[in-house]
């Protein structure tokens, strides 16, 4: 997970603003999912960084396609 | 899972920490302790008989959130019974002057042909005879009396050997078997639906919050090691199942 230290180590590069941590809902193939992450507190576009794209949301992912 | 009659628990990873009484299952699951909360109770409770004021007994209820609902929104007279003395004192202070007992499910403290109904979910996958057990809930439902059911069930069939002698799927059995137990018991299935989905969501949120899976199964490993249990899970492929059965007249 991101931690709220690196979080603020990013800036949104469209918004040019801080990234703070906010309350975030994935949904993916009914599975419903809550949890804190990075994003631009201008336009809420949610940073989500490669070791979480590729770990924890790619083993979520097959669970829920029953793989 | 949530259970009343986790009987010989001492072999079970599951037991110490117990899996059900801690704050790992609850984040995920919710106070119900299983897979889709009361979707599967909601959804067995169209296809059942129980008008207000049917008597109805919820086995492994936990902390009572089945049996609360079934007495405030269907008006039912529900019982809840589970041994977990913590969950119980909980649903208790939740619920002043809901019934709760506290025992095992294979050995009733109900008489015979005294019940309407019945409600078991996710808890038969843990008790150490289940076919003893269904013959108990078809000893304590009067003829017709139908009972509400849902669990983990194999979907590859392999047998016990293959999964290390601790793990608590180990009691998860396959399709026909479980059919074939409901009949041994008494029972005529009127609705067999297969409800996997619910399990995989659970999953889902346990490797979510967790990390992984390994590390949510690492946590209650005596070795600290989840490997061996996720690979043993993985190959049974487990489904979820819902259940309404009918004892024979």
């Amino acid at each position: 997970m991101i931690s709220l230290e690196e979080a603020q180590q990013w800036a949104c590069d469209a918004c040019g603003k801080p990234l703070v941590m906010r309350e975030v809902v994935f949904l993916y193939l009914n599975g419903t999912f809550h949890v804190d992450l990075p994003a631009c507190s201008e336009c809420d576009f949610v940073f989500i960084n490669e070791e979480l794209a590729t770990g924890k949301m790619a083993e979520v992912e097959g669970i829920l396609e029953d793989k | 899972m949530k259970t009343s009659s986790l009987s010989g628990g001492a072999a079970c990873p599951l037991a110490a920490p117990r899996l059900y009484e801690t704050d790992i299952l609850r984040r995920a699951a919710g106070n119900t302790l299983r897979p889709g909360g009361l979707t599967l109770l909601q959804e067995g409770l169209q296809r059942v008989n129980w008008p207000a004021g049917t008597r109805v007994l919820d086995i492994g209820c936990g902390t009572g959130t089945t049996a609360a609902y079934l007495r405030q929104t269907q008006s039912l007279q529900a019982i809840g019974l589970d041994l977990s003395e913590q969950l119980l004192a909980e649903g208790a202070a939740a619920n002043p002057g809901l019934p709760l007992i506290r025992s095992r499910a294979e050995k009733l403290p109900i008489a015979d042909g005294s019940l309407d109904g019945m409600t078991c979910e996710c808890v038969l996958s843990l008790v150490n005879d289940p076919l003893g057990t269904l013959r108990e809930f078809s000893r304590v439902l009067k003829d017709g009396g139908q009972l509400l059911f849902s669990d983990i069930y194999r979907r590859r069939n392999i047998t016990n050997q293959e999964l290390p002698d601790n793990c608590c799927f180990a009691g998860a059995t396959s399709r026909e078997r479980l059919l074939d137990w409901l009949h041994k018991a008494g029972f005529t299935v009127q609705l067999w639906q297969d409800r996997s989905h619910l399990l995989a969501e659970l999953a889902a949120r346990l490797a979510w919050q967790n990390g992984s899976l390994i590390e949510f199964w690492s946590q209650f490993a005596a070795n600290g090691d989840g490997r061996p249990m996720q690979q043993a899970v993985k190959a049974m492929r487990p489904g979820y199942c819902l259940v309404v059965a009918a004892k024979q007249g």
